[in-house]
């Protein structure tokens, strides 16, 4: 090999491996607006829908576009899916676009009804009621049993404002006296819950907090490697992730939502979503349903975000 | 095979353009193998560089903002990326990567089962990877006997050091391609040898075929058949070749019928010669004869009256005693001394003409117990005199035995008397060696002689002492001279008034 066929080698190579980094990572769908529109319930505009990866699980983006898509045509108020990597990030959207509609988690809703006026529409229904565990994973070789076994180790969570991820935990272990920041050696916080499961899986962390919901849909499509895994503890019951109305949405576009929303199972296209989001349902609740995480949040000095 | 070889010319012109050849091309290939493998590593080397600096722009982000996970999930996809990548001409495999912080704690590696994160890296680091070291700057090093290529790189964000990234990397792809350079330079060689041997056999057939030609030509002469046959027809050197053997050939025929007269003439002279040889050799032995008969009989002849004379002088000294005065008594004692004296001249005369003309007859002799044999009987005949004597051992010689004994009776006598007024006497025999030839000696420490008359020793009544200071006939050294020249053998001495004389003495070729 000449010297010049290296130099042209070393320079396709170069442009090769660039080409690999910048379709591995590019930024592309997490960029987003950060000015504030007008929240208005006006015919033509389309409002947006916010949902986070702590919510579901990954590759739901068709499902979850429909769902929206679904539940615009039949509330009237016309919706596209808006997918964002964090609770801060939904809530901070929903907070300078009022019109907005999210899939929250009960955590982020306590605090952002207390704080931006966010309105409850309905909540899912999972395994026939409004309700959901948080579980603690292991790896299955562990010979821990509980989540305050994990001294020292490295535990893994999804979003720091997440009620499974992080609050429940964080709840139990105070229970037990235990500060969560200190008795780890390190939080590692993973941005959703199926990075969290993946984490185990990898050795990466020790033990994870995740939601039930999300485990049931992950451990039905990777059986294999679920099998791995065990539930140590089962957290709960919590009031399950809610869907949200902005502070600017009327009450009737809230009710139509709401009506919506109730009558999916009636809908033959309603039921196939629900179907294969695994959900039975939305009921409608008060958002005083919320009050056992607003109790936990009080315990922990977490109802100001 | 070198003896093959070495029977054609052709072949060793052949060898050698082959050896040169192999040699030549094993050094060039030698060369560019060290240089093809060295721009490798540097091309290695500098393409890890580009790898490492890309994940360090890529994750120091993560690690400022303490984003373990997606600091994992980079390196681990990269690592799986570039291992992908490397299957299709890809150099080296990324073996690992690590990540550290401030406090060298792992805050990602691909492996994370061993490496847990926080864990403290220091304890199952690669060897001398030093604290502090990788958090300076850029580093790569060869590791494992060049299986491991380990470099790390401090991460900074803005002008602060927040950690350091480790990648090692597995360069097997590089072995891979050493060995496809090898097999390569192999083929190479192979397919190289095959032509220069081609081009040495053909150039050998070139060479060889009128070289053989002349060969023929010069075997023809050699037989005395000149036939030049297509040499003297050809335009090049084999061609004058031709020409130079035809006039060496029309020179030679001329000196050779040159020499052929000289010859002729020469031996026609030699047959001459030997025939005046022979006759005059004839007549010196007739000569010989005649003079040893005549020698013989004149000694033999002469006992006769010399017992009548010293009988009736003895008779004299006897029965008339009483009337004989001092003077006349001392005349009688004289006349009895010259008797004696020409006694033992007879005597040695006999003994140097029986020397002469007896057959020789050779045997084994050891001189060593002979000269032992004639010391003890000198010492017993003096047994007073305090001589030191020195026999080599064992010297052993071919000869005859009687003239031998004779030959040693007379130096070491001779060695006996002329140290009869020496203090501390000393007698030696011994041999050395000169240039390869056995020569053997008898040394004294006696009266010595002046060399002037050296050429005179060995002559007959030849003496360099007078008779009242030792006795002797003078023919004791002619008798020794005569015994070796019958040997094949020759004698001569070295000598110093009062201080000693050495004899020396070779006895032909079977002395050795």
């Amino acid at each position: 090999m000449s010297k010049t066929g290296i130099t042209t080698l070393s320079g396709l190579l170069l442009v090769i491996f660039s080409s690999i980094f910048i379709s591995i990572f590019s930024p592309g769908s997490h960029a987003h607006g950060d000015e504030v529109r007008p929240s208005a319930d006006k015919p033509g505009v389309i409002h947006d829908f916010v949902i986070t990866g702590v919510v579901l699980n990954s590759g739901n983006a068709r499902l979850v576009e429909q769902f929206v898509e679904l539940l615009g045509k039949h509330s009237g108020y016309r919706m596209k899916a808006r997918f964002v990597s964090s609770y801060d990030d939904l809530s901070d959207i929903l907070r300078k676009q009022p019109d907005a509609i999210g899939w929250t988690c009960g955590v982020p809703f306590v605090q952002d009804r207390r704080r931006d006026g966010q309105q409850l529409i309905g909540v899912p229904l999972f395994n026939g009621k409004p309700l959901y565990y948080s579980l603690i994973l292991a790896h299955r070789d562990k010979t821990e049993k509980i989540l305050s076994d994990f001294r020292g180790q490295v535990l893994a969570y999804s979003d720091p404002r997440s009620n499974s991820g992080f609050i429940a935990p964080s709840y139990v272990l105070k229970k037990q006296g235990i500060d969560i920041k200190k008795h780890f050696r390190l939080l590692l916080h993973t941005g959703n819950h199926e990075r969290s499961i993946r984490a185990l899986l990898n050795g990466l962390a020790d033990v994870a907090a995740v939601d039930e919901y999300v485990w049931t849909a992950w451990r039905r499509n990777n059986p294999q490697k679920a099998r791995k895994l065990r539930v140590l503890q089962r957290l709960g019951p919590f009031p399950f992730t809610p869907v949200v109305a902005g502070r600017a949405v009327a009450e009737p576009t809230l009710r139509t939502l709401q009506e919506t929303l109730t009558a999916l199972p009636d809908m033959p296209q309603g039921r196939q979503l629900l179907q294969e989001f695994g959900l039975d349902g939305f009921v409608l609740e008060k958002p005083e349903f919320y009050q056992p995480i607003e109790n936990m949040l009080i315990e922990l000095n977490g109802l100001q975000h | 095979m070198l003896t093959w070889i070495k029977q054609s010319f052709a072949r060793q012109t052949g060898a050698i353009m082959l050896i040169t050849g192999l040699l030549l091309n094993s050094l060039y290939s030698f060369i560019s193998y060290q240089n093809e493998t060295r721009q490798l590593e540097e091309f290695i080397e500098s393409e890890a560089r580009q790898l490492t600096e890309i994940l360090a722009l890529l994750i120091t982000d993560d690690l400022r903002y303490e984003k373990y996970y997606d600091l994992w999930d980079k390196i681990i996809r990269v690592k799986n990326n570039y291992r992908q990548q490397s299957q299709h001409g890809r150099l080296f495999n990324i073996r690992s990567i690590a990540i550290l912080d401030k406090q060298e704690k792992i805050a990602g590696h691909t492996d994370p089962q061993h490496f847990p994160l926080k864990s403290d890296y220091a304890s199952i680091a690669p060897n001398n990877v030093r604290h502090g070291h990788i958090f300076s700057d850029y580093h790569h090093e060869w590791r494992d006997d060049m299986s491991t290529l380990l470099m790390h790189i401090p991460l900074r964000f803005g002008d602060e050091v927040i950690g350091a990234l480790l990648l090692e990397l597995d360069p097997s792809p590089l072995i891979k391609h050493k060995k496809q350079l090898i097999t390569g330079y192999v083929i190479y060689q192979f397919v190289l040898i095959s032509i220069i041997l081609i081009l040495a056999m053909l150039f050998a057939i070139w060479i060889a075929k009128p070289v053989g030609l002349a060969v023929r030509v010069l075997d023809d002469i050699g037989k005395g058949n000149i036939h030049l046959r297509g040499l003297t027809q050809r335009q090049d050197e084999f061609g004058k070749l031709g020409e130079a053997i035809e006039k060496a050939d029309q020179r030679i025929f001329h000196d050779t019928q040159k020499l052929q007269q000289q010859q002729d003439e020469l031996e026609k002279n030699r047959k001459l010669l030997e025939q005046r040889v022979q006759q005059r050799t004839g007549e010196l032995e007739e000569a010989n004869k005649e003079l040893a008969a005549f020698s013989y009989s004149v000694s033999h002849d002469l006992r006769s009256p010399l017992r009548a004379i010293d009988g009736f002088a003895q008779a004299l000294d006897e029965d008339y005693e009483e009337k004989l005065d001092e003077t006349g008594k001392n005349y009688i004692a004289r006349i009895r001394a010259g008797v004696q004296r020409m006694s033992n001249l007879i005597d040695d005369m006999l003994m140097l003409s029986r020397v002469s003309r007896r057959e020789i007859e050779s045997f084994p002799v050891n001189l060593s117990e002979m000269a032992e044999r004639i010391r003890r009987r000198l010492q017993e005949q003096d047994p007073d005199r305090p001589v030191e004597w020195n026999i080599a051992r064992q010297v052993r010689v071919e000869g005859d035995p009687h003239l031998l004994e004779i030959l040693m009776t007379n130096l070491l006598d001779n060695a006996w008397k002329y140290t009869g007024k020496t203090m501390e006497p000393r007698i030696e025999f011994g041999t050395m060696d000169e240039k390869g030839e056995t020569v053997y000696f008898v040394r004294d420490n006696g009266a010595g002689f002046d060399m002037k008359y050296a050429d005179k020793l060995f002559g007959v009544f030849q003496r360099l002492h007078a008779m009242g200071e030792f006795e002797g006939t003078g023919i004791g050294l002619a008798t020794v001279a005569r015994i070796l020249q019958r040997h094949g053998g020759r004698i001569w001495a070295d000598a110093q008034v009062d201080k000693g004389a050495t004899f020396y003495f070779t006895i032909g070729e079977r002395s050795r």
